[in-house]
């Protein structure tokens, strides 16, 4: 039986549930009128909104002085990425209680003396008078925005209704506003990113011009649509060739496009571990909240200035030689800095180990223990998160007794402990996929620091990794450079951030298409960007489970048979 | 008066401000001081404190041997090596041991596997994936209904990932990770009574209802827009709105404040992270709220993690953590176990122990908080030297209102961890027979505890 008939099966039982019949279409369409035909389109989607999003967006929505100040549901992370989480992420009670209370506080200030001039382009005579045309008026401004679609007469009618309603308990106009707001941004329309669609001519489904222009600005810029998208939104630009086209320059060109890169890789590299990343003070007496804040820091703006700025090929990150230093950084690097607040741009010689993203303490300490640096932990990293390969997880019931009963237990050295470990046969052929990668990386401590011995005795740096033999990290870097599943990983990782779907065979030809043009462009990344939002199946859709009949005896039993197999 | 979306200084802003001295009643942030006389010392006898349930997390395990107690011939328990910090509120406590995940051939997630079984009757197929509710929510949704938090969550390590209740796959509870965010949700952020005079509900909450009730209606459209699964996420979000607003409706409400209720000291600013000293600090002021919020009826559900699974905790100084330990540390020949690991099993059973201490300070009706609480406390492995899921160490703590003893040691011989979990369930009123998904389906209750 095909997935997708499975699937019908399985989606007709659940809705048996809810009292009523659903099944799969048997065909499901994939056309848009922008001629990805042939694509098996996924349905439309809802991803919930991450911090950074939320924080973006009132920034864009209203302004960069309302402050976001509160605490997020954690990310989910599928595949190696939040952004495909998104999409399969709901929102707990007491996750809800927070962004309710956020709400509130941003409201509070969009309303404030201090704000509603500023923000909102009408006021009533006096605020104990409620003036309707000034509350449509706003709920059909911030109602755009922030649920980014048009909204229908009944939604402005609903809306206002919502403001008249509080304004008849508060006696206060703009509270009765503030409600309002407050009310949308509680809304899951804010903050979910949910699909509009509308049929095209031949009755397929597509989405609506604000739901592309959402899908372009979250994937671009990681915040909502500017004025001008919207507007070319409104006016059916996006959804000709040519229209679409001049958007996604002008987006790729903007400053903003800097922010959409940076939280691309922020998901990519997992930083947000450095939210709790902590080492022991007593051992690691130069990292503190200072080092880890500017380690995150000091990746996102070496990849931008290296992509970016330089728009250099994406390779060259695990070569590069320049990166950017704080003077808290510089206490970890051993370097002079001489700004007290700022950064610095230093070149390491071409035979010092730092320089590349390896190298980077934002790479080396976050993948570490507390206490020590980790070989294995920074080998699963490049594995998984560089490379996309899978390592499988720890087996259970492992046999330590050969670890046990060797006569020194003192390895001095991580390399002399792991081989040691290397000796289970359990653990063996595991440990050589990751640790020679990991090992590359001895010659950094668990905060990252350069050390070239380990308890007295040199740390040996060599190995090899998929059968090419290198000396040190930089080797490493090297070889990696020149891997051919380094650029297939960002690809394939940057194709599931921009979607937010978890990896569907049906995305394969799609997924090679842009690794070939990667290529061709030289594996920089401005091209990527651009090829990705001009892809009509960044844009497809196909219908939701339509309502049919379904025999249900025969899904229930299809059903157990799916869960047995 | 609101629901924690103020500081204390905005509060004041509000009443000097917003009501522009108005005539109305305004709730004010709970003191001692303003305790109605009928509801303090005394009137216990009028107060039928209400059956509260939680969880309490360690990870790790235990080390065989030299966790459970030796039940001695006048059927006192005698503690061993890891489980003595418990010796002092052993009286208070049952152990379950020899309780199974049973995997049908699924596959170990190392320390997974044992805790989503436990929790939820169902082993994982997939890494990470929870494969239904776990049971403490169906719980929560029977006992919490009528109070201000329908559960209160909590990780002393300062990382919110280091949390297991789930209300399904998508929605895993996020804890507090702090002591201070604890004491503003819950005390600085709302808790009142009334004061001089009829009490009024607050006009903003009033509005606030009607706002929420409005946001509830855009469900039907959005709800024909999607497929099963979102259809199935926005639900559970409609389930969260519903909570706020169930929150919000309580506000306008004369608050009934039971006679334990005491309002804590501000635990202050507090360093979170996996630091052991650090941890049980945070824990412990994590405790003491905690049982206040429970005392002054504020939820009626909580969990509670010490320390997450595969243990982060770390000694300061140490370049090895619990976790590292684990794997790395040599048995002692003399001693027979891994000594390092051993002391932060230790660790996490004095933790326990606080935890439980704390409940049982606090009085209530005849007796203490504790003897109207079940806590159930379970780790995710049993010996994490070679990552089991046979025989997970787990414990209950209070005597639930009467439903439950203590003080029992129970020793099964492989039979399916959802025992546990079906037992909480019907103790607490959840009318569930059978409970737990293929050989872990079970009907039968660990009755030995039951009174």
């Amino acid at each position: 039986m095909s997935p997708i008939r499975i699937a019908a099966i399985a989606a007709g039982v659940l809705a048996i549930g809810a009292g009523a019949y659903f099944a799969a279409p048997l065909v499901l369409s994939g056309g848009t009128s922008m001629g990805a035909d042939g694509f098996d389109a996924p349905p439309p989607q809802m991803r919930r909104m991450t911090g950074q999003q939320y924080h973006n967006t009132i920034v864009d929505v209203f302004s960069p002085e309302i402050a976001v100040v509160g605490r997020f549901e954690p990310d989910v992370r599928i595949d190696g990425l939040a952004a495909v989480g998104s999409s399969v992420a709901s929102i707990s009670s007491s996750g809800y209680e927070q962004y309710y209370a956020l709400a509130g506080r941003v409201a509070e200030q969009v309303v404030s003396e201090d704000h509603w001039s500023g923000l909102m382009t009408c006021d009533t005579a006096s605020a104990d008078v409620f003036d309707e045309a000034c509350a449509t008026q706003i709920v059909e401004v911030y109602g755009e925005k922030l649920f980014r679609r048009e909204l229908s007469d009944r939604d402005v009618e609903d809306w206002t209704a919502v403001t008249k309603a509080a304004f008849d308990k508060l006696d206060n106009f703009h509270d009765a506003v503030g409600l309002a707001i407050e009310g949308m941004l509680s809304s899951p329309e804010f903050l979910f990113i949910i699909d509009s669609v509308k049929e095209d001519k031949s009755g397929n489904l597509e989405l609506t011009g604000h739901a592309k222009a959402a899908r372009l600005s979250y994937f671009l810029w990681n915040s909502a649509p500017d004025e001008e998208l919207l507007r070319a939104a409104t006016e059916g630009e996006l959804d000709t060739r040519k229209g679409l086209k001049a958007q996604v320059d002008r987006m790729i060109a903007s400053d903003r496009a800097h922010e959409g890169v940076n939280s691309f890789f922020e998901d990519f590299m997992h930083l947000d571990g450095f939210d709790t990343l902590e080492k022991d003070k007593l051992i690691y007496r130069a990292y503190n909240r200072a080092v880890a804040d500017d380690a995150r820091e000091q990746v996102l703006r070496f990849i931008d200035y290296h992509l970016l700025e330089r728009e250099a090929p994406y390779t060259d990150l695990f070569t590069a030689k320049e990166t950017f230093v704080t003077r808290p950084l510089g206490m970890i690097y051993q370097l002079p800095v001489r700004s007290v607040d700022g950064w610095e741009k230093v070149t390491f010689e071409d035979d010092d180990p730092r320089g590349g993203l390896l190298s980077h303490i934002g790479f080396t300490a976050l993948h570490s223990h507390p206490g020590r640096s980790s070989a294995t932990l920074r080998g699963i990293a490049v594995r998984e998160q560089l490379l996309c390969q899978s390592v499988a997880p720890a087996p259970a019931a492992v046999n330590f007794t050969v670890v046990q009963e060797t006569d020194n237990p003192e390895f001095k050295t991580a390399k002399a402990r792991l081989t040691q470990h290397r000796t289970d046969d359990a653990c063996k052929s595991c440990h050589e996929f990751i640790d020679p990668i990991g090992l590359a990386m001895e010659n950094f401590d668990g905060a990252g620091r350069l050390r070239m011995t380990e308890n007295g005795e040199v740390i040996d740096v060599s190995g090899a990794i998929d059968g090419t033999e290198f000396e040190n990290v930089d080797g490493l870097g090297e070889v990696l450079s020149e891997h051919p599943a380094t650029t297939a990983c960002l690809v394939e990782k940057m194709q599931k951030y921009a979607t937010g779907r978890a990896a569907r065979p049906q995305d394969t030809a799609w997924v090679n298409r842009l690794s070939s043009r990667f290529e061709k462009a030289g594996y920089e990344i401005k091209p990527l960007l651009r090829e990705i939002a001009l892809s009509p199946e960044f844009y497809a859709v196909a219908e939701p489970r339509v309502e049919t009949d379904v025999d249900q005896e025969r899904a229930s039993t299809m059903s157990q048979t799916e869960k047995r197999s | 008066m609101t629901i924690g979306r103020r500081n204390p200084l905005s509060r004041r802003a509000l009443l000097r401000g917003a009501f522009r001295g108005s005539a109305l009643a305004v709730g004010l942030p709970w003191l001692e001081a303003m305790v109605p006389s009928a509801l303090a010392v005394g009137a216990s006898s009028a107060y039928k404190p209400p059956l509260r349930f939680g969880t309490w997390f360690w990870g790790l395990g235990v080390t065989p041997g030299v966790w459970t107690p030796e039940k001695l011939e006048d059927g006192t328990l005698k503690m061993m090596s890891e489980s003595m910090p418990l010796d002092e509120v052993k009286q208070h406590i049952n152990f379950l041991t020899g309780f199974d995940a049973i995997l049908d051939g699924k596959p170990n997630h190392v320390h997974v596997s044992g805790t989503f079984s436990l929790r939820s009757g169902i082993a994982p197929q997939d890494f990470g994936k929870m494969e239904g509710p776990t049971f403490e929510t169906l719980i929560a949704d029977k006992l919490g209904g009528r109070t201000r938090f329908k559960t209160l969550d909590m990780t002393a390590t300062g990382n919110t990932s280091d949390a297991y209740s789930y209300r399904s796959a998508q929605v895993r509870n996020t804890p507090e990770t702090s002591p201070l965010a604890v004491y503003e949700r819950v005390f600085a952020g709302g808790l009142t009574t009334k004061t001089d005079g009829e009490f009024v509900a607050d006009p903003k909450t009033l509005s606030r209802i009607s706002v929420l009730s409005a946001v509830e209606e855009q469900r039907k459209d959005l709800e024909s827009k999607l497929g099963k699964e979102d259809r199935h996420r926005l639900d559970q979000y409609f389930t969260s709105v519903r909570e706020v607003e169930q929150q919000l409706e309580l506000e306008t409400e004369e608050p009934v404040i039971p006679a334990a209720c005491q309002m804590p000291d501000n635990p202050g600013e507090t360093e979170s992270n996996y630091n052991l000293s650090n941890v049980h600090k945070n824990h412990d002021l994590m405790a003491r709220l905690m049982a206040l919020s429970l005392a002054c009826d504020q939820t009626r559900n909580f969990n509670m993690v010490f320390s997450n699974s595969a243990s982060s905790l770390h000694r300061p100084g140490e370049a090895s953590s619990h976790h590292l330990y684990t794997h790395e540390e040599f048995t002692d020949p003399d001693e027979g176990i891994q000594v390092e690991t051993s002391k932060f099993v230790v660790e996490n059973m004095q933790a326990f122990a606080t935890f439980v201490k704390t409940l049982d300070s606090i009085p209530e009706a005849d007796g203490t908080l504790l003897d109207n609480c079940l806590v159930f406390a379970h780790s995710d492995t049993s010996w994490a030297k070679i990552h089991a899921v046979q025989g997970i160490p787990m414990m209950t703590a209070g005597k639930a209102g009467g439903r439950v003893k203590t003080g029992e040691l129970i020793a099964a011989n492989g039979d399916p961890i959802t025992r546990a979990g079906l037992t909480m369930q019907q103790v607490t009123g959840v009318a569930v027979e059978t409970w737990g998904d293929g050989s872990m389906a079970t009907s039968s209750p660990i009755s030995q505890i039951l009174t």
